[in-house]
């Protein structure tokens, strides 16, 4: 842990000014540029010099240096001490996504689109690098929203090269990992698309999928206000296959752009009107041509009518309980609330 | 069906707390379902939070995977019953080889509400309690406590299939689950007095009302976790 003279002073030239954030492998401090004065984040990693949690951060800034993207933060410097490695980054300010979820969800589907089309157009811009580069880790957590609305992705720790056959050990986070992330199989860019979708499907249901059932929310599930295309985009990315999601996030990001929920709003809501309307229509013009057989006496027409409304009740009732199965049982879920003081999920070998 | 709830989780004396508490809601296409559910960790050490928290994870991921299976062709109580017996039996078993294999007692006691529609189901293993609140306060169910210590408990000993009380939502204002660090020094008509008649109308009323009882068990020298939740119904 720090002292207080670090808390002052930390490798020369930076100050720390205050503790941002905490994870498994370190800490991440708010720190001054002594000449400069400029903010920078500085992430630091304990332990000894060959340490696993040291060198993933040396990893993490041989893997960011390469980047060049205004949603990805710059590395500036990386400093080594006694009894820590030090990375300083470029400082984000805003809130993490899962803050601005927490407090705004379920969002509007126009802005939890925007913010898509902005995670889509960093992965797009990581599936494109050569070699590629999956990130492993996609969650609101991970993700910054500026006070302008821009989001920069953080954290490479867990990012990884894919090379389509490694193998690599299961790791994620449970509910954004893509299945085969957890089971230890091949990590190609639909993983990053996977993951990409549960944040999405978050956002538009305010279901988080790190807690139970541990899934992001799929379907029908999500409400009627969203649009049939994010239904289908959330349902395509989240398949267990991955051959059958969006290749890469260039190809996510072109469906995204695809999107227009306010015109498909409209259009849905045009066909609604216009079928009620036909419907009506034929209903009216059944009755009248009832009446006229019958000489104008409404009696027999309104038995007909009963009758006829009876069975299409009992076809429904049959219809419904054949046909829809327990998948589109729940429409919403709220609340969602465990607390425990437990770590993880599972116990023993389960334990995640 | 539920107006709001408010919950109680307090440490107490003790440095970590055993206890977990799950609350979910889900709109199905019959209507509301609720459950709300209370562990009291029981591991006697260090990991009576590993138990109670395993069995809430585990319950929570029931209510939302298994529990629509069994509704979605309609309400039948005794459906509801045999699967969560399934599950509780399972946790049971997966709770007693850890503890096993590990040389811990890892058990924890629960109780579990589950409101579909109008009904309401009770599931209660071990000491945690659940009262409902309206014209007057009534338990709903037992306490398995004797000189030997808590009968049925999940995940010690051998499996007992837990208390059952069922009925229907008519009439009943509010429920409390509570574990027993709570029920221990705060009595029934302590309860009453914070909850009881038309005293709680907003959510406020009733963090406020369980502070204050939570405050008086320590005062009186409780020295365990206490958990609570309060349901208020339409």
């Amino acid at each position: 842990m720090l002292n207080n003279n670090d808390n002052v002073e930390a490798a020369g030239r930076y100050r720390m000014l205050k503790k941002l954030g905490e994870g498994g492998m370190g800490e991440v401090w708010l720190a001054e540029h002594s000449s400069l004065h400029a903010l920078f984040a500085v992430k630091k990693a304990y332990g000894e010099k060959d340490g696993i949690a040291r060198r993933c951060l040396r990893c993490e800034a041989e893997r960011m240096k390469g980047l060049n993207n205004r949603h990805i933060p710059y590395p500036v410097d990386i400093l080594e001490e006694d009894n820590s490695t030090l990375l300083v980054m470029e400082y984000v300010e805003g809130i993490t996504l899962e803050e601005y979820i927490r407090k705004n969800a379920p969002l509007d589907e126009d802005e939890a689109l925007a913010i898509l089309r902005q995670i889509c157009g960093i992965l797009a811009y990581l599936h494109s690098e050569s070699p590629q580069i999956v990130y492993r880790d996609i969650k609101p957590s991970n993700l910054m929203i500026s006070p302008d609305g821009e989001i920069r992705l953080l954290d490479f720790g867990a990012a990884v090269i894919a090379d389509g056959k490694s193998v690599e050990d299961a790791f994620g986070t449970e509910g954004y990992a893509a299945p085969e992330q957890l089971n230890g199989g091949i990590i190609r860019c639909e993983t990053d698309v996977y993951s990409a979708a549960a944040v999405f499907s978050y956002m538009l249901s305010a279901a988080d999928p790190s807690r139970p059932p541990f899934h992001p929310v799929k379907g029908k599930e999500l409400g009627r206000f969203i649009s049939r295309s994010s239904i289908k985009l959330i349902d395509s990315c989240l398949e267990e296959d991955p051959d059958r999601r969006p290749a890469n996030g260039g190809a996510l990001l072109e469906l995204v752009s695809g999107i227009k929920p306010g015109r498909e709003r409209i259009c849905e809501q045009f066909k609604g009107h216009l079928y009620r309307l036909f419907m009506w229509m034929l209903v009216a013009a059944g009755c009248i041509m009832l009446m006229l057989r019958y000489g104008g006496d409404p009696r027999p027409v309104l038995e007909i009518s009963v009758i006829i409304m009876s069975l299409a009740a009992l076809v429904w009732g049959i219809i419904r309980d054949e046909f829809f199965d327990e998948n589109g049982f729940i429409l919403q879920r709220s609340w969602n609330i465990m607390i425990t003081e437990k770590k993880g999920r599972g116990i023993g070998e389960d334990q995640s | 069906m539920v107006l709001f709830y408010s919950l109680l989780y307090e440490r107490g004396a003790r440095s970590i707390n055993q206890d977990s508490i799950a609350l979910h809601r889900v709109m199905t296409r019959s209507g509301e379902v609720i459950m709300a559910l209370i562990c009291d960790g029981m591991g006697g050490e260090d990991r009576g939070e590993l138990a109670s928290g395993y069995l809430t994870e585990r319950l929570s991921v029931w209510f939302y995977d298994k529990l629509p299976a069994v509704l979605y062709r309609g309400f039948d109580r005794k459906r509801i019953q045999r699967c969560l017996q399934r599950e509780l039996f399972t946790v049971h078993e997966k709770l007693r080889t850890y503890g096993v294999d590990n040389h811990l007692r890892c058990g924890t006691t629960m109780t579990m509400l589950l409101m579909v529609e109008k009904n309401y189901i009770l599931f209660q293993s071990g000491d945690s309690m659940a009262c409902s609140i309206g014209r007057d306060i009534r338990a709903l169910v037992p306490g398995h406590k004797n000189a030997r210590g808590v009968e049925r408990c999940i995940g010690i000993g051998s499996f007992k299939a837990p208390y059952i009380n069922h009925g229907s939502l008519f009439g009943r204002k509010a429920f409390l689950l509570y574990s027993d660090g709570f029920g221990d020094r705060v009595s029934r008509d302590d309860i009453w007095g914070a909850l009881g008649g038309k005293r709680i109308s907003k959510r406020e009323d009733a963090d406020r009302a369980l502070k204050t009882l939570a405050n008086a068990g320590l005062r009186r020298g409780c020295r365990d976790n206490m958990s609570a939740l309060y349901l208020k119904c339409r």
